[in-house]
């Protein structure tokens, strides 16, 4: 077969295809991450713990074991389905973003798209556990749909500041570089920095789990593969969140320039050797950052947490009245 | 010094009591033997006219002796330095007598427990139901009856599945179920609690589910001497302080005369078991409230006490070092400056930690103004230790009635009025820098004396009252002599028994998510409560019951 390297078409189906492959590599490392970097959690808060911990592969050694049991969950179809649906769906949400590589399915109007998916896991994995009947399941399942609006208003806000900055809706163009870095850019990055904290179910908003108090709570009730599902999509889900972060403050393409024109490293390294790799050690540090705040703190009850999420909400709606505005 | 009491104020409390019948002093005890009658006027005059508490009742089978059963209401009375036990003599078939629950709430399981197992009825009693025995056990068998036998096998038809469970909450509230397996709450219980949406509106609890029968087997099978092992194993984290109870009733039962050095050696290990006690369950709460730092700090530092334990009794738990009359092991001189100096280190530790941990915000929320307990409802209840201490009542045995070597030490009981679980915290921190000196002053003033008495005589059917400050409040235990160096009847009561009723008040207009530290902030011990009875009750079973409340709960919600 002959190539015609020089067809235009062709080229830009290679580039396609490519970007396609990445997308696909995006998503397959960066799930198979999520556990190490959870192991990597526990083990820093075991040392702040003044305990030993266990093995970083831990997570992954928990969700394997957990795969292998199949299923013993007792309950409706919808209840038994749902943590899979979440498993597929955080993959979903973790292909509409640069990740390991620059690349990403994009589409105008992704913004909205990324903001529901984000939070469907959670939801489904609740709405789930409304079916069993179970008190403790279904109050964990309540406490973690008031939590999941609070948090749907504080992203909603933050990222429609920075859409209003950038006018578009795009995802892909909502990144870094931001040419005039006015202030409300600034809060409404602070304002996702919290909430990336705060919406993968760390200590003191792990609310709705309450090890403590409803023993589990939404995953009370899933056992087996349903339960290994269950945890792995809550972990990807945090990935997802801190990638969402990183983005933000990553300006990968000015960094790619940055590298081919004063030290003249090629675009290919850069883009596939040192951007991962710049992305990898931000994830560990956002993890030690993260495990180290949640060693710190206890858990705050259901209206605590409420009250606080209400006013950061209202912090970010008048953040964005004031993007509106042109701040 | 405190242990000097005024006499003639003790001398007026004899002269009030004796109007009611002849007045006995068993070591710092009067037990005065009433009619049945004037027990509720008694309850009355003691419990709320001279501000004493009641302690537990204790029903016993006289009839090998007399023909009768013998009713013991145990108060103690602080203002007078004082036990006082009452002791009523019932008929023999049909032992009935005029109830103390509609005066004293807090003698509402003490009357139940002494229905369940001797078989005497109380009359007017509000609650008149079982609380110790399963539902379908056969009415006519009381277990601690004399002619019930310790090795009986008893086969009881059908499951026990009748709960406290209130169907008409239940119909309007959800049902959330906290137990028998929790993870907030290490040992079997039950707590069912009626919730609208995050707010509890009410609360049951089932208890009783881990009986092994300590007081039927010590009392069928084991000598005098014996005894102390065995309350040493009612409590898996304060069974030291049950050891000393059960020796010192029966060393005021025969007036045994325990050597100073011996007193000084239980006071030191008393206060090492408090310090550990308090340590452990400051680390639990910060664990229920979701604060696993802080729980494994705690942990941390009450390791160095555990070891102090070990290097001066051999174990880090269950000392085995108490016997009738005495100790059996010293305190040996070297090892004396080690000690003072692991003290020294873990005062400073404590206050580090416990400053660093008020200082997060969310953990102070978390416990301030959650699990408020009235002065009135404690008193009401006769609630006792730290967690009376930190709702205003101020109640302390070591002070109230000095034994082992407190009256010869300086030490604050530290107060407060709060209520909360907060106060509850900070009462028991407190009381482990108080501890910690105590344990200083001891082993600097350590006397030179034998370590037991061993001179002394089992005269049957003597009765004696031990009480000790446990890490959780008041401990008593009343011994019988019995006949051939054995105890007739040994009733021990842990302060949980108290305390849990207590739980369900403080549970009233909570959020859901603080009942777990609610539950956990009077260091309930749910088996001390249970010690008692129960041949044939087996786990299996209570375990399936519980499995069809969670079933029936979840449709409920």
């Amino acid at each position: 077969m002959v190539i015609h390297i020089h067809s235009p078409n062709l080229i830009q189906s290679i580039h396609n295809y490519l970007g396609i492959s990445l997308v696909i590599a995006n998503v397959i490392v960066v799930s198979l991450l999520a556990p190490l970097l959870d192991g990597i959690e526990r083990r820093v808060k075991a040392r702040i713990q003044c305990r030993r911990g266990p093995p970083i592969m831990q997570t992954w050694y928990d969700i394997i074991k957990l795969l292998r049991k199949g299923s013993v969950t007792q309950g409706p179809l919808i209840f038994k389905l749902m943590p899979y649906i979440a498993f597929i769906t955080s993959l979903l949400t973790l292909s509409l973003l640069p990740t390991l590589f620059s690349n990403s399915l994009s589409f105008v109007g992704d913004i909205v798209v990324f903001i529901y998916l984000l939070a469907t896991p959670s939801v489904l994995i609740a709405i789930g556990s409304i079916y069993t009947g179970s008190p403790l399941a279904s109050l964990g399942s309540c406490r973690e749909i008031s939590l999941w609006m609070a948090y749907e208003l504080i992203l909603a806000f933050s990222i429609a500041t920075l859409a209003i900055n950038k006018s578009s809706l795009l995802l892909r163009r909502i990144l870094p570089p931001y040419p005039p870095l006015h202030p409300s850019v600034i809060v409404a990055i602070a304002l996702i920095a919290f909430l990336t904290y705060a919406e993968g179910s760390r200590l003191p908003y792990d609310i709705p789990e309450a090890e403590s108090e409803l023993s589990g709570g939404i995953i009370l009730e899933y056992g087996g593969a349903e339960l290994g599902f269950a945890i792995y999509s809550l972990l990807i889900k945090r990935v997802v969140l801190t990638s969402l972060l990183i983005d933000l403050i990553l300006p990968r393409s000015r960094l790619i320039n940055l590298l081919s024109n004063s030290i003249n490293i090629p675009l290919l390294v850069s883009r596939l050797v040192i951007i991962p790799a710049i992305y990898i050690s931000l994830l560990i540090m956002f993890s030690i950052i993260y495990s180290t705040i949640e060693a710190l703190h206890g858990r705050l009850r259901i209206d605590q947490a409420l009250t606080l999420l209400k006013r950061i909400a209202v912090i970010a709606g008048v953040v964005t009245l004031a993007a509106l505005m042109g701040f | 010094m405190r242990h000097l009491w005024d006499s003639k104020d003790c001398l007026e409390l004899k002269e009030l009591l004796s109007t009611y019948g002849v007045v006995e002093e068993v070591g710092n005890a009067y037990l005065v033997k009433v009619r049945v009658n004037d027990l509720p006027k008694l309850a009355e005059l003691l419990h709320w006219e001279l501000e004493g508490h009641y302690s537990t009742s204790v029903g016993t089978d006289f009839r090998p002796i007399d023909n009768s059963f013998k009713l013991h209401h145990i108060f103690s009375v602080p203002k007078y330095r004082k036990f006082v036990v009452l002791e009523a003599s019932l008929p023999s078939p049909l032992p009935k007598v005029p109830s103390i629950t509609p005066i004293i709430p807090g003698a509402n399981w003490g009357e139940r427990e002494v229905r369940d197992m001797v078989g005497i009825e109380f009359e007017g009693h509000p609650e008149l139901k079982r609380l110790v025995l399963p539902h379908n056990w056969p009415e006519e068998i009381h277990p601690l009856r004399k002619d019930f036998p310790y090795d009986r096998k008893l086969i009881i038809e059908g499951i026990d599945d009748e709960v406290e469970h209130d169907s008409e909450l239940a119909s309007k509230y959800q049902v959330v179920p906290v137990g028998p397996y929790h993870p907030a709450l290490h040992e079997p219980e039950y707590f069912e609690l009626y919730v609208d949406g995050e707010v509890v509106i009410d609360a049951r609890y089932k208890g009783f589910m881990v009986h092994r029968g300590i007081e039927k087997v010590a009392e069928s099978r084991m000598t005098i001497n014996q005894v102390p092992f065995i309350a040493e194993r009612i409590c898996g984290i304060c069974g030291y302080t049950h050891a000393c109870c059960y020796c010192q009733a029966v060393e005021s039962a025969l007036g045994i005369e325990v050597p100073e050095r011996a007193k000084y050696i239980r006071t030191i290990l008393l206060e090492i078991e408090r310090i550990h006690s308090h340590l452990l369950w400051m680390g639990v709460a910060l664990h229920v409230l979701g604060f696993d730092t802080g729980f494994m700090a705690y942990w941390r530092i009450r390791e160095p006490v555990m070891r102090l334990a070990e290097e001066l009794t051999g174990n880090r738990k269950t000392y085995g070092a108490n016997v009738v009359g005495g100790v059996r092991w010293d305190i040996k001189e070297e090892r004396i400056e080690h000690v003072l100096k692991v003290l020294k280190e873990v005062r400073k530790n404590c206050i580090e930690l416990t400053e660093k941990v008020l200082k997060i915000k969310e953990v102070v929320s978390r416990m301030r103004e959650v699990g408020y307990l009235s002065k009135e409802d404690a008193r009401k209840l006769s609630v006792l230790g730290p967690t009376a201490r930190a709702s205003g009542v101020d109640i302390d045995v070591r002070r109230d009635h000095p034994y082992a070597a407190y009256g010869y030490v300086d030490f604050r009981v530290p107060i407060k009025d709060e209520g909360d679980v907060l106060a509850r915290f900070l009462v028991r921190y407190e009381e482990v820098l108080e501890s910690i000196s105590i344990i200083e002053q001891a082993l600097q003033n350590l006397p030179k004396t034998p370590l037991i008495n061993e001179d002394y005589e089992v005269i049957p059917l003597k009765v004696g009252i031990g009480a000790t400050e446990a890490p959780r409040g008041e401990d008593v235990h009343l011994v019988i002599t019995g006949l051939g160096n054995k105890v007739y009847r040994w009733r021990p009561r842990a302060p949980s028994y108290n305390n849990i009723p207590a739980t369900l008040y403080m549970l009233r207009g909570a959020y859901l998510a603080d009942a777990p530290i609610i539950i956990a902030s009077i260091d309930p011990c749910f088996s001390c409560t249970d010690h008692c009875l129960v041949i044939d009750v087996k786990t299996g079973k209570s375990r399936f019951l519980s499995f069809k409340e969670l079933v029936r709960g979840g449709h409920h919600g």
